[in-house]
């Protein structure tokens, strides 16, 4: 901006009623501004306010998904939402800040000065008029004088009264619903309901199932407490209480917490494998049995070992480690001893049950060093780490009991899910190990066993042992023939007698419908489905007899071996006497029946041409029909 | 006064009062014998201050004669009146030269003025006349001046041109070429008088005592105003806003409204920007000010626009009010560019 004119002539605009109407003009723009912010504020909360509904309503969504309302996710969603108004507001109010000029013809607007601001603002900057003529710059003085004098009666809280109130009457109601949704998220359960189940009759029966189940667990835990009891052994203990805590989860009979609970257990005992029962344990602990073996003193070690027997194996070397200072033994048999412990200590010195390792291997050393009383001192310590281990094969069978008696959980409750899909099923597959795991030992050799977290359906579950081929369903056929299994799809349902609604065929013998064909070898793709692997597909093969493949996977008997076969037949139809017709019937191997186009097209080109010659079709319309078989003529091969 | 062109503020404001009060007390004057037609004596007035020339309309028997010849009284300057008949050569209205014998018997050639020759000129339903004798009054109405014979004769000011025209019995009349039209400062539709007004034309008129008007202001006076509203100060918004409104008048301008846009073949020429400026610096004037607003510009618009838009074929076969088209160029031009950011606070 150009400050004032200063000129010589007597009329010179007055500095005084220039910086009036300056500082009127800058005050109105800052005033402008503070009201934009404020204006953009109000509208950015309204903004933000109106995302609370919709976010809410997701976050119900999710509580209902989720089993719990999704609190921190919900807060922090709508701060993000009221940040983002606030400063998008603040922003954008800052954003228009107008230029004097025109805060000036703002404020003449608003207080009705008939552009007189603005206009002697201009005068002030630079001169408005000035044009030669009567008046000359004495118009620029007399304008900005009336302007100073109008600037200094002008109360801008008067101008620019409040930020103007929102044209979107309607703004705030998703606030206030928001509001109310969000009363009314104290009384809404969030835990998901077994109504909600597509299957409330599945739903009622897994739930007897879990309540047997969750009474056997109960009482499985109750016995491997009891044994632990009389073992002192801890470990046990804790076993036959995860078990326990396994078996209230089920009782609650909730699904949701089923599954929580189910993975804690999982997790527990499988940190009580990890580190209690190394995966080498047996191999090497068998490998030490061996070179054991070789020493006639160590022999009765051995056997104890073998048998997993700690404390009695302690005993024997503790009574070993007493009498052998006072042995006399021949440099041989010595050698033979330091050569077992050698060898049974390097066998189980990669193992957890190293400091057995480090015992033998003191007392290989101090056998080597012919100082049998040191070798008798380090027997006994080797005694006492033996003694340590003495509850570890009460330890481990108590677990394989666990894990028997949740393998049976598992099945019962599959069992007991088979009536129903299983879609909204949480489920737990505990995978076992292979071997007998009530043998000590046995089950340590392998990965203990893998929680798989996820829905799984129990018929697929089921599927994978009963799904070998053919009709499976074995229950009595309500049409008394001969067929083996009755397939409930099946249009004829495996009745003998009588025309089969499908084939047209009279007296199928067995039913030969494609239908009971597919079936034939649908059990075959069920019993190849993958069971127990959540989606995979053929998951209810082995339920649904002869269904086989639920995605339309057929086995290789069941795949189509040709193609439709087409029959064309003569017959008599209506009172002329003899007229073709096309009889298509369907292949018994499976597949669909066809008929070509060429074979389609000439015939109904021949009946509307019949038409077009026996109705009254003006000769001008025939040409259409004609025409439309024209174009829609096969081509020539 | 200081000197020629250079007043003082104090000055200027005095002469600003008398320009108030000689406006107000012509007004008066002639509201003696004009019932009604308060605006119309106002835009009359005020064309006579801007230095323009005013088309009158209006059906007969109205009292548009009665106003011009009323105007010329309160003025004391000379008043010509020339009623245009389709035979009215330009001749007619201009002079023509003609052969003067002198004293001495030699005979000469001098110019005899026509009724043009005068300050306030009517020119009486004046698309009877035929183009040539209309295009006569062209130079006269634009430069204020006649060439006849080679020889340019300067008019007196100050110069007025005011013409009637009638709406109706349009068979045998010329309308007003564009070119005419537009050099009219104003174009004035004049209506039908209220029953109040009738009324009180009735007792004005039939009565044996006629009101008496005196002559308030002489051409001197005149022109001073003239010159006086030609100083007033119009901000550079304020130009701009009445440009805009001109450009806006353009059918293919992007200012366009949708009424232009739809109905209006040419827009108005820059002589039409001149009036709503030179218009808006008298309302100014009248209002006490010294500075033109946009207020000033708006209330000018019809009477300066009105008769400078052209319709097209469309716009005619509607029978498009153009004063609705100025309605809705004023509606929707904005006065100012950054306005519209600092209204939304």
């Amino acid at each position: 901006m150009s400050t004032t004119r200063v000129s010589t002539e007597p009329y010179t605009i007055s500095p005084s009623d220039a910086w009036a109407v300056r500082d009127l003009a800058a005050a109105a723009a800052r005033r402008i501004v503070r009201l934009r912010v404020e204006s953009g504020v109000r509208t950015g909360l309204a903004w933000s306010a109106s995302f609370a509904l919709p976010i809410l309503g997701v976050a119900f969504v999710a509580g209902m998904v989720l089993g719990s309302f999704p609190w921190i996710a919900t807060l922090v969603a709508m701060a993000t939402c009221v940040a983002t108004g606030l400063v998008g507001g603040a922003i954008w109010g800052l954003g228009g800040w107008p230029s004097r000029l025109a805060a000036a013809k703002t404020l003449d607007d608003r207080c009705g000065h008939a552009d007189h601001i603005s206009s002697a603002l201009l005068a002030v900057d630079g001169g408005v008029a000035s044009r030669a003529g009567a008046g000359g710059d004495a118009v620029d003085a007399l304008l900005v004088r009336r302007a100073a004098e109008l600037a200094r009666r002008t109360d801008l809280s008067k101008a620019f009264g409040a930020a103007p109130a929102s044209t979107r009457p309607w703004q705030p109601v998703p606030a206030l619903l928001a509001a109310l949704l969000a009363l009314a998220i104290p009384f809404v359960d969030f835990a998901p309901s077994a109504d909600a189940s597509e299957d409330a009759a599945f739903l009622a029966a897994f739930r007897e199932a879990l309540a047997a189940v969750s009474a056997e667990l109960e009482r499985t835990a109750e016995d491997i407490e009891r044994e632990a009891d009389d073992d002192e052994n801890p470990e046990a203990k804790k076993i036959g209480e995860e078990l326990r805590k396994v078996a209230e989860d089920l009782a609650q009979n909730d699904p949701g917490d089923k599954e929580r609970a189910m993975r804690r257990v999982g997790r527990a005992i499988q940190q009580n494998e990890k580190e209690k029962l190394p995966l080498s344990f047996a191999q090497a602990l068998k490998k030490a049995v061996g070179h054991l073996r070789q020493s006639k003193h160590t022999e009765k070690v051995a056997e104890k070992l073998e048998g997993q027997k700690f404390g009695e194996a302690g005993r024997k070397a503790s009574e070993l480690g007493e009498g052998l200072p006072s042995m006399k033994l021949t440099p041989e048999e010595a050698n033979k001893l330091r050569e077992a412990a050698h060898g049974a200590a390097k066998a189980l010195a990669d193992t957890e049950l190293h400091p057995l390792a480090e015992k033998l291997q003191a007392i290989a050393k101090a056998l080597e060093k012919n100082d049998p009383t040191k070798a008798g001192a380090e027997l006994k310590d080797l005694a006492a780490e033996l003694d340590k281990l003495k509850n570890l094969p009460g330890t481990q069978r108590m677990l394989g009991k666990a894990l028997d008696a949740l393998k049976k959980a598992q099945a019962d409750l599959a069992q007991a899910g088979k009536g129903g899909d299983g879609k909204n099923l949480p489920f737990m597959d505990l995978k076992m190990p292979p071997g007998d795991s009530s043998k000590p030992g046995e089950g340590a050799k392998q990965q203990p066993f893998a929680i798989l977290p996820g829905p799984m359906r129990p018929g697929g579950n089921q599927g994978g042992g009963q799904g070998q081929g053919g009709p499976i369903y074995k229950g009595p056929c309500s049409f008394d023939c001969d067929f083996e299994g009755q397939c409930i799809k099946c249009p004829c349902r495996g009745k003998k007698e009588g025309i089969c609604p499908k084939s047209r065929r009279k007296n199928p013998s067995p039913c030969d419908c494609r239908t009971c064909q597919s079936q034939a070898g649908g059990g075959g793709g069920g019993g190849g489905g993958q069971g127990g692997m959540p989606g995979a597909g053929g998951g209810a093969g082995g339920l649904k007899p002869g269904w086989g493949s639920q995605d339309g996977h057929l086995d290789e008997a069941s795949k189509p071996q040709g193609r439709a076969r087409r029959t064309r037949v003569s017959g008599i139809l209506g009172e002329k006497g003899e007229s073709a017709v096309m009889a298509v019937k369907s292949a018994n191997d499976g597949s669909r029946a066809g008929v070509d186009y060429q074979d389609v097209f000439s015939e109904y080109q021949r009946v509307a041409e019949e038409s077009l010659y026996r109705d009254e079709v003006p000769l001008s319309k025939r040409d259409h029909v004609r025409r439309y078989f024209d174009s829609i003529k096969p081509r020539e091969k | 006064m200081t000197e020629e062109g250079k007043v003082t503020p104090e000055e200027f404001e005095a002469r600003s009062k008398t320009f108030l009060e000689t406006f107000e007390r012509m007004e008066t004057e002639m509201a003696k014998v004009i019932v009604g037609h308060r605006h119309i004596v106002h835009s009359l007035l005020m064309c006579l201050i801007a230095k323009g020339n005013v088309l009158l309309e209006g059906v007969p028997g109205i009292g548009k004669t009665m106003l011009v010849r009323t105007l010329a009284e309160v003025i004391d300057v000379p008043f010509g009146r020339i009623q245009f008949t389709p035979d009215l050569m330009p001749a007619d209205i201009l002079g023509t030269q003609m052969v003067y014998e002198g004293e001495d018997g030699r005979k000469t050639f001098g110019f005899q003025k026509g009724p043009l020759f005068a300050s306030v000129i009517l020119a009486d339903e004046i698309n009877r006349a035929t183009p040539k004798t209309q295009s006569a009054l062209l130079e006269a109405m634009q430069e204020h001046s006649v060439t006849i014979g080679g020889t340019r004769h300067v008019m007196e000011e100050p110069f007025f041109v005011l013409a009637t025209q009638n709406p109706l019995e349009m068979e045998g009349t010329y309308p007003l070429p564009e070119a005419q039209l537009d050099r009219f400062f104003f174009k004035l539709d004049v209506g039908t008088p209220s029953l109040d007004d009738l009324t009180e034309i009735s007792a004005r008129t039939t009565r044996e005592v006629h009101p008496t008007i005196e002559k308030v202001t002489d051409g001197e006076t005149i022109i001073a105003m003239q010159r006086l509203a030609r100083a007033v100060a119009i901000a550079k918004h304020v130009e701009r806003f009445a440009a805009k409104l001109i450009v806006a008048s353009h059918p293919t301008s992007d200012l366009a409204v949708p009424a232009v846009k739809r109905y209006v073949k040419y827009g108005a020429s820059p002589r039409g920007l001149q009036a709503l400026v030179v218009a808006g610096k008298i309302q100014a004037l009248l209002d006490g000010r010294v500075h033109v607003s946009c207020d000033d510009i708006r209330r000018s618009a019809h009477a300066a626009l009105r008769h400078r838009l052209i319709l097209n074929f469309e716009g005619e076969a509607d029978a498009i009010s153009l004063d609705g088209i100025v309605d809705e160029i004023l509606a929707k031009v904005p006065e100012f560019e950054e306005e519209a950011v600092a209204a939304k606070a």
